[in-house]
Order: structure tokens, then C-alpha cells, then sequence
């Protein structure tokens, strides 16, 4: 979202809430379904994806008390790992 | 009955039902019309990623997460690309036909079963000026918005269906105001309930929140000053913001107070906008102000801008 231009990034806003709601893990019932989506936005018949690998990354933002403000170094969690099969392409 | 009971029973009629101009609940159904529009308009690059068949949420996973009985149009048509695209524009043109005010009824009702269903077919990528549209477009479906500034007026007396007969600058009839009033109690429920749920909330009590929401990188949009961004400034901001609320959400309906405390929100809402890149929620609330707007200012403000554009004055409604 950061690396959008302002317009881009006013139409795009819907992915920021959504990506907000999918990190949480309560909401993990919709993994499934964001991983085929992805899946079928990035096969092509000749090269169909496989596997799909959802990643939460994350930097903790720790208040300083001079206001000063330096991320902490990104770490990662995954979310899920999903095995395409082929009807998910359809 | 009391006197206490009866003068509590005249001012609740009063209020919900003392006839008064529908101008402020027309001005309100234009700018409604249009945010769902430019609503519409930002969605559209991703309607079929959204809403489509091969959405990012399958319709099968909302029913799943999201049970009980739900006014939701997506579950009736046929899931395919075409249909849905479909949706899309006979919503637009709903929209479209709200805001100009032709067959506002049948319209407000087509724009609330479409926006709803929308919300119901993906409610997480939905914010709270979302939902307060939603909510105002219930109340809208019943209220007189049709009755001034529209091509329904016009056609009423074309056909000279007006009380006052056919005359080409035949007053507004007065209404009944409940349902305007009903939009007015939901964007003060609106603060109120913003207000509870920040003096609940940690963050916001120890002024840290704004700390959060100002570093975010993917919330921001234009550049504030870095003075602004201290943390004494952001404790303030916070702090403010639940006290604004506040007032917004109670001190709103008394009168004396009313036009400051709007001018103040519209500021605050302004600012918002300048610095986060919330997509129309701050217009989305914004646009409800209209309606505690006097209708006698409305005319006043009227007749300004037409003396001012046209050097013509208007006979008062």
C-alpha cells in the first residue's frame, strides 16, 4: 500500500482493511479461500500454481519516550500453507 | 396525565413530527447519493475481486462466518461475472437516480438492498462510514427526501400536483421530519459510541493510540508536520478526539452549542482526511451534518450564494 501513488492508494484501500482483518487469527476460516484466490490470479494454464503460502510479516512499534520512532526489525509468521488442487483454478 | 408526561409527549411529537422543510433531508439525499456513487466508483476496479464468483471471500465462507438470515441480493443472482457486473450498474443507476431525485423512493429502497447486500457479501473490507450509510439509507427510504430539490418536485408540479397547484415557483410543502431525525440520533450514536469505546480502551487513555495510527505507513497520506507528530501533540490530539466525541455525540443537540461544535467536527474531519487514507469515511459522516443545519439558515445560506452568482434573490420557502 505504501508503494502506491494517492490516487492508487485511495482506490486500494479496501486491500489495507482487508489485509488488517486477514492477519488476525481469529479469521482463519478465510485462509483458504485468499489462498485460491491468489493461486488463480498467478497461474497460467502452462504453469499452474502449487502451493501458496500465507505469510503474516510484522515490526513491532514501540512508543519512545522522546517521541522518536524507529521500527523494529521485520519478523515473520505463517499463516498457512495450502496445496492447489486443480478444481481451485477453475 | 401529568404535566411532566404531556409536555414530554408534546416535544417528542414535536421533534419527530412538527411539520418542517424537507430541504435539509434533500440537500443530504444529493450528497448521499453521491458518496454511494463515488463509493461505487472506487470499488469498481475490484468489483469481480470483491464480489464476483472468484471473489477474494467465496460467498459459501461469508454465509459460513457470518450466519443467520441477512439481506444480501449476491445469495438471488446467479453467480456469474455477468450478473454481477450487472448489479453493479443497476446500483449505480440507482445511485445516480437518487442523487437527482427522480423516483427517490423506489430508488432509496434499490440503493439500501444493494448497499447492504454488498456489506454482506464482504463485511471485512467495510469501515464505520460504511456502515453509517448503510443505516442512513434505511431511514432515508422513508423520509420525505424526494420533496424538494429533485426531478420528482418538478414532475409534481409539471403535473400540478402540488397542494399550492402548478405555479412555477410553488413553496416546499412542509413535512414530517421523523426519519431525518432517526439519521440525526445515528450519526449522534455515532460519536457516543466512538466516545465508549476509546475511554474503554488502554491506548487511548495513556495517549499512545495516535502514536500507533500516525507511524502506520500504509494509513498514511499527505505529509504532517513532524511537530505535530511529538508525542505531548499526539497525547493531546487523543485526548481531544474522545473528548470531541463527546460533545458530538450529546452536547450536538443543544442548539446554542450546535454550529460550533459542527464547525469544530468539520475541522476535525478535514484533518482527517488531509493526513489518513481512510477512503470517505470522514465525507461518509460529514454528510449527515447537513441535517442539523436550520432549514431558515439553509434558505438564508441559499440566497447568499444566488445573490452573490446570479444577483438574483429568492423568495423564501
Amino acid at each position: 500500500m505504501e508503494q502506491l501513488g494517492l490516487t492508487d492508494r485511495y482506490f486500494k484501500e479496501r486491500y489495507r482493511k482487508f489485509s488488517e482483518v486477514i492477519q488476525i487469527d481469529d479469521n482463519d476460516a478465510l485462509w483458504p479461500d485468499v489462498a485460491r484466490h491468489i493461486a488463480r490470479r498467478n497461474s497460467t494454464p502452462s504453469n499452474p500454481a502449487k502451493t501458496i503460502i500465507l505469510i503474516r510479516w510484522y515490526s513491532a512499534m514501540i512508543p519512545r519516550p522522546d517521541g522518536s520512532y524507529q521500527s523494529e526489525p521485520w519478523d515473520r509468521h505463517v499463516l498457512l500453507g495450502y496445496g492447489v488442487r486443480p478444481e481451485d483454478l477453475q | 396525565m401529568s404535566w411532566t408526561q404531556r409536555s414530554f409527549v408534546e416535544a417528542w411529537n414535536n421533534f419527530f413530527f412538527a411539520k418542517q422543510s424537507p430541504v435539509p433531508i434533500a440537500l443530504f439525499r444529493i450528497v448521499y447519493g453521491l458518496l454511494v456513487i463515488a463509493t461505487l466508483v472506487l470499488l469498481r476496479p475490484d468489483w469481480l475481486a470483491w464480489f464476483g464468483p472468484h471473489s477474494w471471500i467465496s460467498l459459501q465462507t461469508m454465509q459460513t462466518v457470518e450466519p443467520g438470515t441477512r439481506i444480501n441480493l449476491f445469495t438471488i443472482i446467479p453467480p456469474t461475472d455477468a450478473w454481477v457486473n450487472a448489479f453493479f450498474w443497476v446500483f449505480l443507476g440507482a445511485a445516480i437516480m437518487l442523487t437527482v431525485g427522480l423516483f427517490t423512493r423506489l430508488n432509496s429502497v434499490i440503493v439500501f438492498l444493494c448497499l447492504t447486500s454488498i456489506h454482506q457479501r464482504n463485511l471485512y473490507i467495510t469501515h464505520g462510514g460504511d456502515t453509517f450509510l448503510r443505516l442512513a439509507g434505511f431511514f432515508l427510504m422513508f423520509s420525505a427526501a424526494g420533496a424538494a430539490l429533485s426531478f420528482d418536485r418538478l414532475l409534481r408540479i409539471w403535473r400540478g400536483k402540488t397542494k399550492s397547484g402548478a405555479a412555477q415557483h410553488a413553496p416546499i410543502e412542509p413535512q414530517r421530519p421523523w426519519a431525518q431525525r432517526m439519521i440525526q440520533i445515528q450519526l449522534s450514536l455515532l460519536y457516543f459510541a466512538a466516545f465508549c469505546h476509546k475511554v474503554k480502551s488502554p491506548a487511548w487513555l495513556n495517549g499512545t493510540a495516535l502514536y500507533y495510527v500516525y507511524h502506520l505507513d500504509s494509513l498514511r497520506r499527505f505529509p504532517v508536520p513532524a511537530w505535530l507528530l511529538g508525542p505531548t501533540m499526539l497525547k493531546w490530539g487523543g485526548w481531544s478526539a474522545i473528548a470531541l466525541e463527546l460533545c458530538l455525540g450529546v452536547l450536538i443537540w443543544v442548539k446554542d452549542l450546535r454550529y460550533s461544535l459542527l464547525a469544530i467536527g468539520l475541522l476535525f474531519h478535514l484533518w482527517l482526511e488531509y493526513s489518513l487514507n481512510i477512503a470517505l469515511f470522514q465525507w461518509d459522516v460529514l454528510s449527515a451534518y447537513i441535517l442539523f443545519i436550520d432549514p431558515a439558515d439553509l434558505s438564508r445560506a441559499w440566497n447568499w450564494i444566488r445573490l452573490h452568482v446570479t444577483g438574483r434573490r429568492v423568495k423564501p420557502a
